[in-house]
């Protein structure tokens, strides 16, 4: 966890930037000139109607997609053509709006798998305890660290294919903080999960946010209740960003009531 | 009168046991751990056998001096080099091993040339058709080419064990042999199993993606369990052809050195070991049971008992995949440190935070 205390302890920089990136699938343009300044240490929305581009925009990021124009930079670096191995191992991890467990492995085991540097998975000294055990402990230790962190470490010896979907999504995020990322970029956490659930999931994200000094930008279309928890918000429609600032002050720009939440919304919002 | 199994239908049950558990386990590996369905698994025994034809013979030719063609008078050559065997041990016990370790070393080179598709990104159940088709042109490549090992005809393989006293001794010390390379094949694979290298190998089953999002070079690690796999059952493909003593182009065919491996995979319970030796055993004893009670069975039978193991064990096969699809010992999560001690770890964690 000292990595995670390094990173409460930096300053309010920009983590992540993209400038005009651009993705195209035949003649439709799903990402159009994007240009976006995440800070660190942030907890940000990013929000639009069903198309407008969100999740191509993560894929692209994340190296997932090739871009067909613009940049991305990542703490300093530019991992414009990285692939999403080279990316996460930057400490850029995703989770997907249907969560990728591993569903033979345990909850423990599939917070373990995140972490790549293992001597126990070497061909020639995995036969042989003695040389991995103590690392095995320690990634252990620090595995139920995550499995506090996310309300899960009750749960840590059942299989990840028994676990329900919100669980599974908290357990996505589990596999993200234990990489060692910095950032995360959430695609959909409370999607398909009851309110009661969305609440624990998102404040537990706050928390984890507030605590170990993530920054964490999700793609949510619940803005009901991912308003309460964001301090950021990017509107984005037809490729486009459209609205960014405050959440409650982007919700009631023209643009983004015209093309996502209409009049009814505005007048309710007033 | 029912006949009853004596000592040498045990012997060699237990040959074709250990022989056979040493490929199942390293099938088990490359299956049941890490999802590649290898339909080509005979060639990486055929590797260890076919060299077991070609190699140990000409080597012991060129010590001794022999200078006559050596195909041409195979039989009374490798009679000289058993005579000489012997006579010697110590140079029996070394032809044996480097002939092993040889046999390693081409099927695991086998093992690597063959899975070289998946580097051009072919999804594995091509992959697995592909070993498929491989195999067949190795089979057909040996069966015909005569220079490998007198194609159909065959050739003798020297024989490592002819320093022991004549009978029974010469099985046991194959047994014995073939049981040293079965502890270490066997304690790799289940190590493997209960190490985080075997959780991973889980992982990429499950979700080849998404491993590969966590950031490991999947292709890397198929390529690796190919390579050792091979070796492993090129060993097991050496022991059998010493065991033999014999070699032709028709051994190492698929139904026995593919098929049937699969199916006591599958049997036992994919990656479970405990399940393969189980799933091994029971499928080998029932074949050799029915092998042995053939002509009893002749009586009862409307069609040729001759059929009768292939029909029977397909029949277990479906009604076991319909009824108990996991197998005789489904696979559970193996954990890489004790469960104490994952306890201990865990009340340590919650005190401090």
């Amino acid at each position: 966890m000292e990595k995670h205390q390094d990173l409460k302890n930096r300053g309010n920089n920009v983590i992540l930037k993209t400038k005009n990136l651009t993705k195209k699938f035949g003649e439709l343009i799903a990402v159009n000139n994007v240009s976006v300044e995440v800070k660190e240490g942030s907890f940000s929305v990013l929000f639009g109607p069903n198309g407008a581009g969100k999740t191509t925009w993560i894929n692209v990021v994340t190296g997932y997609l090739k871009k067909d124009g613009g940049e991305v930079w990542f703490d300093g670096k530019d991992i414009t053509n990285l692939s999403a191995a080279e990316t996460y191992r930057l400490g850029l991890a995703r989770s997907f709006q249907i969560p990728r467990i591993f569903p033979s492995l345990t909850v423990l085991e599939n917070i373990l798998i995140a972490r790549s540097e293992n001597p126990g998975e070497s061909f020639l000294r995995a036969p042989i305890k003695p040389l991995w055990k103590e690392a095995e402990e320690k990634i252990v230790r620090e595995a139920f660290s995550v499995l506090k962190m996310i309300g899960l470490e009750d749960k840590w010896d059942m299989l990840g294919g028994e676990l329900s979907g919100g669980d599974a999504k908290l357990l996505d995020v589990g596999k993200a903080i234990m990489s060692g990322a910095k950032m995360l970029l959430i695609d959909e956490p409370i999607a398909g999960v009851n309110p009661s659930l969305a609440h624990t999931i998102l404040d537990r994200l706050r928390k984890i946010k507030e605590e170990y000094g993530f920054t964490i930008l999700i793609v949510e279309h619940r803005l009901d209740i991912a308003l309460e928890y964001v301090d950021y918000a990017y509107a984005m429609a037809n490729g486009r960003i459209i609205a960014e600032g405050k959440p409650y002050d982007v919700i009631q720009t023209p643009e983004v009531v015209e093309s996502y939440l209409g009049e009814k919304y505005r007048y309710r919002l007033g | 009168m029912i006949s009853v199994p004596g000592v040498e239908f045990f012997t060699v049950l237990v040959t074709y046991i250990i022989i056979f558990l040493i490929i199942t386990l390293s099938y088990n590996l490359a299956y049941g751990y890490t999802g590649i369905p290898d339909f080509g698994r005979a060639m990486a025994a055929g590797a260890g056998g076919f060299l077991c034809g070609y190699l140990p013979g000409r080597l012991m030719a060129r010590v001794l001096g022999i200078q006559e063609d050596y195909l041409e008078n195979v039989i009374l050559i490798v009679d000289r080099i058993n005579r000489e065997l012997e006579k010697n041990p110590a140079l029996s016990i070394g032809l044996l091993v480097l002939t092993l370790l040889l046999a390693a070393l081409a099927a695991g080179a086998l093992g690597l040339l063959a899975s070289l598709p998946i580097f051009r990104g072919i999804r594995l159940f091509y992959l697995g058709v592909t070993l498929l088709s491989i195999q067949i042109s190795f089979n057909t490549i040996v069966y015909h080419w005569e220079p490998i090992i007198r194609g159909e005809h065959g050739v003798p393989v020297p024989d490592p064990f002819g320093w022991l006293p004549p009978g029974p001794m010469r099985s046991i010390g194959v047994i014995a042999t073939s049981a040293i390379v079965l502890v270490i094949v066997g304690y790799y694979c289940i190590s493997v199993g209960r190490s985080p290298l075997g959780r991973l190998l889980k992982a990429v089953r499950d979700d080849e993606r998404s491993a590969e999002a966590l950031g490991r070079d999947v292709r890397k690690l198929y390529v690796k369990v190919m390579v050792i796999s091979y070796a492993f059952s090129g060993v097991a493909g050496a022991l059998f052809a010493f065991y033999q003593g014999y070699v032709i182009g028709l051994h190492f065919e698929r139904v026995t050195w593919t098929f049937w491996p699969i199916a006591m995979v599958i049997l036992g319970g994919l990656a479970s070991n405990k399940g393969t030796v189980i799933g091994t055993i029971v499928f080998i004893t029932l074949k050799r049971l029915i092998l042995f009670y053939k002509a009893d069975l002749e009586a009862f039978l409307p069609f040729s008992p001759v059929w009768l193991d292939g029909v029977l064990l397909g029949i277990i096969l479906i009604l076991l995949l319909i009824y108990n699809p996991r197998g005789l010992l489904p696979e559970k999560p193996e954990i890489t440190i004790s469960r104490e001690d994952i306890e201990r770890i865990r009340e340590d964690v919650s005190k401090v935070l």
